[in-house]
Order: structure tokens, then sequence, then C-alpha cells
């Protein structure tokens, strides 16, 4: 491992991997890093199928979708350094900058020309939805329910509420139902599912789960272990309606609310966060303005619908950032 | 007529489906494989499966897998037992096919994951 | 019966002449009858207090309001059957655990009896952590008294207790010119309470020098410097862990039941785990200490949980503010927020809080919209906060009293038994100093019975056995001494599987996510645990032995998960 790279490419998730790969073919030297123990990202979760359609016109499951990833970034020669996690990134004169650490190296440094940030997203907690009553266990984000049962095996839950038609929430109501759990219902405070029609059709209508829509969980019951949840319909204002209440007995509370880039590795550098999307502003070669050499891409950038897209952006981040980092050298 | 969506691609076409003398007619798919979802919809609805089973690997407790192609939908519970009977004992390949005839159909079980 | 006449006629007052009827108790008054709201019970509470009577027992009951099942959980051993300490201490909170850290400079055997599955579980970690400089109490108080010390006692507490302690000071500001008028009496007030620094007047200009990010329309201001921020928690977990190291114990899922009385005294104290004898006892009991005052046949005052409810922001608001921010208690009666304020938290957060609501429960720590958006109007003061930086809130109950002050005096029925109740705000800021008058009038009990003495050995100076490395240089020396301490684990907070595991190896035993949670910040980030927490609760599995589907958020009731997938 040296310690200078042309491009240096913080989440081997998809877009990471995309990027990397571009960013290879360019002719870059090229370095990802990856805080978990694996490249692949969430796709290591997703064990459905769907991914790839527009990539591959096959449709493949997530951690399928990451092995074809995995292949190339081997083949190519790319090091991916995992178990790894970034403490902190600077930009000093025309290089990044940054420590990281792991078990393996301790803390070290590294600099790069260019730098790609695919750090991915995170979820929406019960918290940043402001719901309120009780706390109990068994409140769990789709995401975390998602891990729990199919990279661990366990099951959060034996009688769920889901709230929020996310893809992810309505893939964790076909999950659950597949692993011998009940799911009462998908609640939807908007007039309208955010999640995929396809998912609707073949999560929620083929299992017979219902969806109800305009309707959201208002209370969480349960002082050790969550007992049920009141749900209330809401008006167009989004305000409860008094006299809709409902109590749903249930063992565990799946959200899908929302998904928010994650980019707080760049709290040291002036880049400008873009109010809509959670993500920074950049051009459309996924640069900020502000900081010349750093990219963004995938769900670190805006949180998008498609793997297929999110690899997509990655190749553009890649291709930009390999151009960058040739022209700093000259 | 029925209504459905299409679940082949993201897309997610509303298709309606007459029954006719000449048999079904589907309107509203954009692409072939549409029309082909529709009908097969209308007569043997199958879906892929995709879960986990157990490992003997140690670091690992499940492994993630799918069905080699679509199972009738009516029988996705008997699959899924037949499924997690399935122990996977050692490291293979992500594609590799670790039980087949499922259910006595010519259904495989494929691994879909690389491990590590 | 001139008081009672009084009591009666407050009560007629409020137009409860009918419903609420008045005795007396022994020393105190005691209210019966029933009427159709809480707010009643509280009006009729409150008309009672302070008529010359040693405390009030409401026993008004309340339509719709039935009886609260307390919680408690047994682990089912007789492991303290039979045992016998010379003082048990009841409740792991900050009174019981600093008054444990105070004996333990006697040779004496300690033991504090928790009904939770960890300390601080209630009040004493559900509040804002503020060091009050001691301006508020109502001078000639206990609160006043004890808030001087306490605070002034923090300074030498942090340093031997290692926990921080940061004095950030208070502005009340002022929202219009007339407050100004107000500084001679506001003075006055901090003379007669003894708060400490130099607490004056500070002009608009040097306001916004001081905080640039205060709303506009704030007009001056009265500092007070002596207003100082701990992490609750962390510092009543810090005083146990000091008095462990000193030969106290800490009993946790320990619910008192009864105790067994003799000629007087408390010969024991009955719990599920077992029938435990005592020299004496202190009732450090939070929102039940008048029902440990109850068992002991010394009922002389009754509890009311006033909750709060607090927000915390995301730790990058933290730069926007320095010192703590509140609006002046003395005009603000008719507004919606009452007292609280916004005040940068020890770990770097913002807090907003508390609210206070008058309710029926001792443990009913659920938050509502109401009280909520009521809470977000103080988001006003700063104007760089916005209601996206939530990221959680809680609530919390203070035990109050209906004469509004702490009780802090050994039992006039029974010989040994010494009371620390009502503590409620600025219960966190005078918790050392209640712990030293505690512990002497203790002491003093035994003495009687036996010759107590200071041990040579008391060591003051906690051993720190984990903590949460803060830098990169400290990471890189502590990842040389230990690879694990380079496997991050919550990625918000930057907290490495070795960090965990050295809490479960922590002298008083920790199993639960929340446990981790409280010690160091595993979980508490942005993301709320949603990425780290089933890697937490691998390591918690890992280094306890513990099976994952028995791993709990906040003990026994309350495991993660419902079970293995098929």
């Amino acid at each position: 491992m040296k310690n200078v790279y042309d491009v240096i490419v913080i989440g081997a998730g998809p877009a990471g991997m995309a990027s990397a790969l571009t960013a290879r073919e360019k002719g870059s030297s090229v370095l990802i890093i990856e805080r978990e123990d694996r490249p692949g990202g969430i796709l290591n979760q997703c064990i459905h199928d769907g991914f790839g359609l527009v990539k591959f016109n096959e449709k493949l499951t997530g951690p399928e979708y990451a092995d074809r990833y995995v292949r190339w970034i081997d083949e190519a020669g790319i090091e991916i350094l995992t178990s790894t996690f970034l403490l902190e990134l600077i930009k000093d004169e025309d290089e990044f900058r940054m420590k990281l650490v792991s078990a393996e190296k301790g803390v070290f440094s590294l600099r790069g020309k260019a730098v790609v940030v695919s750090t991915g997203c995170r979820e929406r907690s019960d918290r940043q939805i402001f719901i309120h009553g009780d706390r109990p266990a068994g409140i769990f984000t789709a995401g975390q329910a998602q891990a729990f049962i199919n990279r661990m095996g366990y099951m959060p839950g034996r009688r769920a509420v889901i709230l929020g038609s996310g893809d992810i929430g309505l893939i964790m109501a076909r999950r659950l139902t597949l692993e011998g759990a009940e799911v009462e219902g998908v609640y939807e405070i908007q007039s309208r599912p955010s999640g995929l029609q396809r998912n609707i059709s073949q999560c929620l209508n083929d299992f017979s789960i219902p969806l109800h829509l305009g309707r959201t969980v208002s209370r969480v019951i349960g002082k050790g272990r969550i007992e049920a949840v009141e749900v209330v319909s809401v008006d167009e204002r989004m305000n409860p309606v008094k006299g809709t209440e409902a109590i749903v007995p249930c063992d565990c509370l799946i959200l899908s609310v929302g998904l928010i880039p994650e980019i707080d590795i760049l709290k040291d550098l002036p880049v400008v966060k873009d109010g809509k999307t959670g993500g920074i502003v950049t051009d459309d070669r996924m640069e900020s303005p502000q900081v010349p050499g750093l990219f963004s891409c995938g769900n670190a950038h805006h949180v998008y619908d498609l793997v297929d897209y999110v690899s997509e952006s990655g190749e553009i981040a890649g291709s930009a950032a390999s151009e960058f980092a040739r022209e700093a050298a000259i | 007529m029925k209504n459905m969506t299409c679940i082949v691609c993201p897309k997610g076409c509303s298709l309606q489906i007459e029954e006719k003398e000449s048999g079904f007619e589907v309107r509203g798919a954009l692409c072939p494989r549409g029309e082909r979802y529709a009908l097969q919809e209308m007569t043997d609805p199958r879906r892929t499966l995709q879960t986990t089973i157990r490992t003997a690997i140690p670091g690992c407790r499940r492994a993630a897998v799918r069905t080699s192609k679509e199972v009738p939908l009516g029988e996705i519970f008997s699959y899924m037992d037949a499924i997690k009977g399935v122990i996977l004992e050692e490291k293979k390949e992500c594609g590799s096919v670790l039980a087949r005839g499922l259910c006595g159909s010519d259904v495989d079980l494929i691994l879909t994951e690389r491990l590590y | 019966m001139n008081k009672l006449k009084k009591v009666t006629k407050e009560l007629a007052k409020l137009g409860l002449g009918g419903d609420v009827q008045a005795s007396e108790f022994r020393k105190s008054v005691r209210l019966t009858g029933h009427v159709g709201s809480w707010d009643e019970k509280v009006a009729a509470g409150f008309a009672a207090a302070n008529r010359g009577y040693k405390g009030v027992l409401n026993d008004i009951t309340v339509e719709g309001v039935g009886e609260e099942k307390i919680y408690r959980y047994d682990p089912g051993d007789r492991d303290l059957e039979g045992r016998y300490f010379d003082v048990l201490i009841i409740g792991g909170g900050i009174i019981g655990c600093a008054t444990a850290r105070e004996l333990a400079r006697y040779d004496i055997s300690i033991a504090i009896l928790e009904k939770e599955e960890d300390l601080a579980m209630q009040t004493s970690s559900r509040n804002d952590g503020m060091i009050h400089p001691g301006f508020a109490a109502h001078p000639g108080s206990k609160k006043a008294h004890y808030n001087i010390l306490g605070n002034r006692m923090y300074t030498k507490w942090a340093e031997e207790l290692g926990f921080e302690l940061k004095r950030p000071g208070s502005l009340v500001l002022f929202p219009s010119r007339l407050e100004k008028y107000l500084v001679p009496l506001m003075k006055m007030r901090a003379r007669k309470n003894g708060v400490d620094g130099h607490y004056r007047y500070i002009s608009r200009k040097k306001v916004f020098e001081m905080e640039p990010n205060v709303t506009e329309d704030q007009q001056g201001a009265f500092f007070l410097p002596s207003a100082g921020i701990i992490s609750p928690y962390k510092a009543t977990i810090a005083m146990a862990e000091n008095a462990l190291q000193n030969g106290a114990d800490v009993f946790l899922n320990c619910f008192v039941e009864s105790f067994e009385m003799d000629g007087g005294r408390i010969a024991s104290v009955r719990i599920g785990r077992g029938t435990v004898k005592c020299g004496a006892v202190i009732n450090c009991a939070g929102n039940f200490a008048d029902i440990i005052a109850e068992l002991a046949d010394d009922r002389f005052f009754s509890l009311h949980g006033r909750k709060g409810t607090e927000c915390i922001l995301d730790r990058n608001t933290g730069l926007t503010q320095h010192s703590i921010l509140s609006m002046p208690r003395l005009i603000q009666r008719k507004s919606k927020t009452k007292g609280g304020g916004v005040v940068p938290c020890i770990e770097g957060n913002i807090l907003l809080g508390p609210t206070a609501e008058e309710q029926p429960w001792r443990e009913d720590f659920s938050t509502d919209r109401g009280h909520f958006q009521e809470l977000l109007q103080k988001l006003d003061l700063n104007t760089k906060l916005s209601g996206s930086s939530v990221i959680t809130y809680f609530s919390g109950i203070r035990p109050a009293s209906w004469e509004e002050d702490f009780i802090i005096e050994p039992s006039e029925r029974v010989a040994n038994l010494v009371h620390g109740a009502a503590i409620q705000s600025p219960g966190v800021a005078s918790a050392p100093a209640i712990a030293v008058d505690l512990a002497k009038m203790t002491v003093d009990i035994l003495s009687k019975d036996k010759t107590v003495e200071e041990k040579t050995g008391f060591n003051p100076r906690r051993t720190v056995s984990y903590h949460q490395i803060e830098t990169v240089e400290e990471r890189r020396e502590m990842v040389g001494k230990n690879p694990l301490y380079g496997n991050i684990i919550c990625r918000c907070e930057t907290i490495s599987e070795q960090e965990i595991r050295d809490v479960l190896r922590g002298p008083i035993p920790v199993n639960s996510l929340d446990g981790v949670k409280r010690r160091i910040r595993a979980g508490a980030g942005r993301c709320h645990g949603g990425f780290c927490t089933p890697k937490i609760m691998e390591i918690i599995s890992d280094e306890l032995g513990i099976p994952m589907v028995e791993i709990t958020r906040k003990g026994d009731s309350s495991p993660v998960l419902s079970g293995e997938a098929k």
C-alpha cells in the first residue's frame, strides 16, 4: 500500500466500486476505504431481487449485484481497505489528507489528489419523525430489521406494524411474513405510497398485508417491550383527526420513513449542503464547486430509487475524479 | 376485467387483462415481458423467492439464497420450509447450486452471496 | 386548630370545600376526598402546603386515575438473604450514590439497593445536567442552601471522580428593556443566597459578543458565571464506582417490599433477593420516597410527579452557543414556557428543556406532541437552531413535595432512618452537599451503637476503567495498546469495540444497550443506533456470554429481539 493515490474512494458500496473501477480504467491509482469488513455496502443485506435490470438486463439480488462489482475490482487489482474508519478529512493546498484507523493498521494517514465520497445514507429514526408515547424496545428502522433477519438470522418481532411505505419497509413486510411473522399493516401518512407500485403488489398484495394510506402511528404503548401502537388518520395538513384513533397490538414497529445522505465526514470542508436532498451541492460531474477535487455520488449525493443509477453516478464521479487527478499532476 | 401492476421491472406498468374467447387480452404493458407476466399471472402466478439459510461456517450465521427460477405463489411457504432445511456446510462460490429439485420440482437453490 | 381552619378555608376558596376534607395526621395535614381532575388535586395540595404543618399527605383520589403498577424485576436469586450492612441506601440515583461515596469514608459496610437494572435510571438521568448557580431557589430554603454548597463542591468532585464539568455560565436573557429594572432585585437575591462568582448585568452589545446567535430582540441579560453542566448519569455512576472502590456494594434489581421493624427501628429490609439486616437506612428513593417512608410507618409527606420533557439536538449545533440561555422566571408566569432553557450539554449537543407538567404518574416517561411543541418554542432563543436538528427527546419526573423544598432529615419516628426526599431541581446541583449531610446524619445514628471511624485507606479518586476516546492522538496511543480500539463500531460517535468492552468489564454490571449508552455514547448519535445496534449486541453477547435473543434495551422486560429466524 502506498500513502498517496490519485483517487481515494470513501465507501465500497455500489457507487464507490463503480467510481473506483472507472477511475482505474482511466489510468488513475485508486484506493477504496470501507468501514465494514467487506465491500458491497447496504447491498449485502438486500437479499431480495430486482437489482441490475437496467445495468445488466437481469434480475439480481443485492449481494449478487455486489459480487459482480467485487469481481471486477479484484480483476482490476484495486485495493480495498476494509474495517477501516475515516476519522478526519481535510484539504491542504492541492491535496486531500485523511486520518484513518483500523484494528490492523492503527491510526494512519493517506493523501489523495481527488476524493470520491460514496458513503451512502442512513435512515430516519423514530425520533426524527417525532413519534411520541412510551419508549420501549422493539422499534426498528427497516434497515436495522433487515440486518437482524438477513445477516444475523434474528427476528425483530412476531407481530409487526410497519410505518412508512418506502421500498425497504414494503420489502421487510414480505420478508417478515416469509419468516413466519404476522404483519398487521403498513401505515403511510401520505395519501399515496412512497415505494414502487410493484413492491405494493409483490410484497403486500401477494400476502394480503393491508396498506393504510393517510394514517400514521400517533403513540407507542409499552414500558419494556412494545405492546401496541395507536394509529390515527391525518388531514391534508398532516394533523391527526380526533376520533380516528385505533389501538393496534404488536410486538415490533418497523420504520421506513426516509433516508438521509450520510456526509458527516465532510464537516471540516467548506462544502454547501443541498437543503432538498441532504447531500452536498455538486456540478453535473458530481464535483463540489467549493472544494475542487471532491466528488460525491450514490446515496451520499442524493437518495436514488435504483442501484443501477447509483452505479452510474459512481461512474460519472470516478471518471471526473480521474481527470481531476491527472490535471492536478501536470 | 382484471387490473394488476407488472412486477417485472421497476416501471411497474398498470395492466388490464380481459378474458376473451380467443384468450387473455393484455393492455397497458410497455414491453412484451409485461404481457407475458400478465398471462402467467392469470393462469399460474409465480414468484422468485429469496431468503437465507443457516451455515456451519464460523462467523457466518446466515447465507443469502434464491430459487433458480420462479415458484408457484401458492406454494411459496412450502418452498420456504424446504429451503430452511438446507444448511451450508462450507464456503462456496456465489452462484453455486446448494440443493436441487426443491419440493420435487425442477427448481434449485442458489447461493447469492460471496462468503468472506 | 387554627392551621387546619386555614387549610379548610383555602380549599373552600378553590371551590373544593365540599369534595376535599382536611384532617390532621401526626404533625402533618392530610387531604382526602374525590375530585374530578388531577389539576384540582394539585391545587388542593399546594393550598395545604406551608400552613405550619410538617408536611401534606395528599390522599385525594381523582376521577379516572387508578393505581400505578410500579415496575419491578426480580432476578429470582436470594443472594442477599441474611446479609448485614451497616447502611442500606434505598435508591441508586444521584443522591443515593453521592451519599454512598461520602459514607465510604468511614469504616462501615454500605450497600445501595436499586430497583432498576442500572443506576440513574429515572430522575437522575432524565434531566438537563445543569449545575444551577443557586439563584432561582427561594432564599432561606433547603434548596438554596444545598444548591450553593453543591455547586461549589462540584469542582473538586469532578476532578476527583473524573467526570467532566464545565462552567459556561448562565445568561438570563431580557426580551424587553423592562427587565433591566429587575437587575437590583436579582442581585439582591443572588447575594442573599450566596451565589458564587461575579454575577452581573450584561448589556445588549455584550450579550451579542458573547452569544452571536441569540435572537435580535434580546435587550440585555443577567449573567451567572458559576452555572455549570455535567452529564448527570455519568456523574452518578462515577460517584457509585468510587464508593465501590472504597468498599461499598451496589445491588441492582432490588425492589424494596417492606421493612421488618423492631422497637422503633428498621431491623431488616425485605427485597425480592432476600431479607437484608441493617444498622441504618437512608431513603433516597426519588419518586418513591414517600412510599418508602410509609413502609416504615413514617408518613409525613407525599410526592407528586412533575414531568419534564427535554430534547437533544445534533452535536453539530453545539458550536453555535457557549452559555446556558434562559428567560427570567419572574415575569414569564403567563407565558407557555415554564422555565428551562437552551443548554449546551457536556457532550457538545444542545439540549432544550425542560417543560413542567403536573401529572399523576411516577414512572410514565412517555412524551406527547403538545409538550414537545411547547419545548420547540425554545429554539427561538438561538437563531442557528431548528427542529430538523432534533435527534432525541425524553421526559423525566421530578419528585416534588407540596412544600416545594427538599426533605433532608433523620426520621422523627424511626430511630435508624434518614430521609433524602423530594429532591427535584436543583437536585443534581445540590447532590454533593446533600450527601455530606445525609452521611453525617447516618453516622450520628450508627455512632449511638458503635464507634464509627474514618478509614485510613479511603481513596477519593475514582479509578477510571473505561472512557470515550476523544482525540485522534489518543486513539493512536490506545490502538497501540490494543488493536480493538481501532475497530470502530459506532460511526456517529466514533466508538470502538474495545471502548465498549471496557464498559462491559466495568465495576458495576452492565448488560443492556442503554447501560452501554449511558457510560459511553455508543448508539447515542444521529443515526440513533440504526447501524451499530446489532454490532453492539454482538459485543455484549460475546463479552458477557449472553445469547443475542436475551440482550435487552434497558433491563429484563425489554428484550431487543423476539427469537431466531426460521
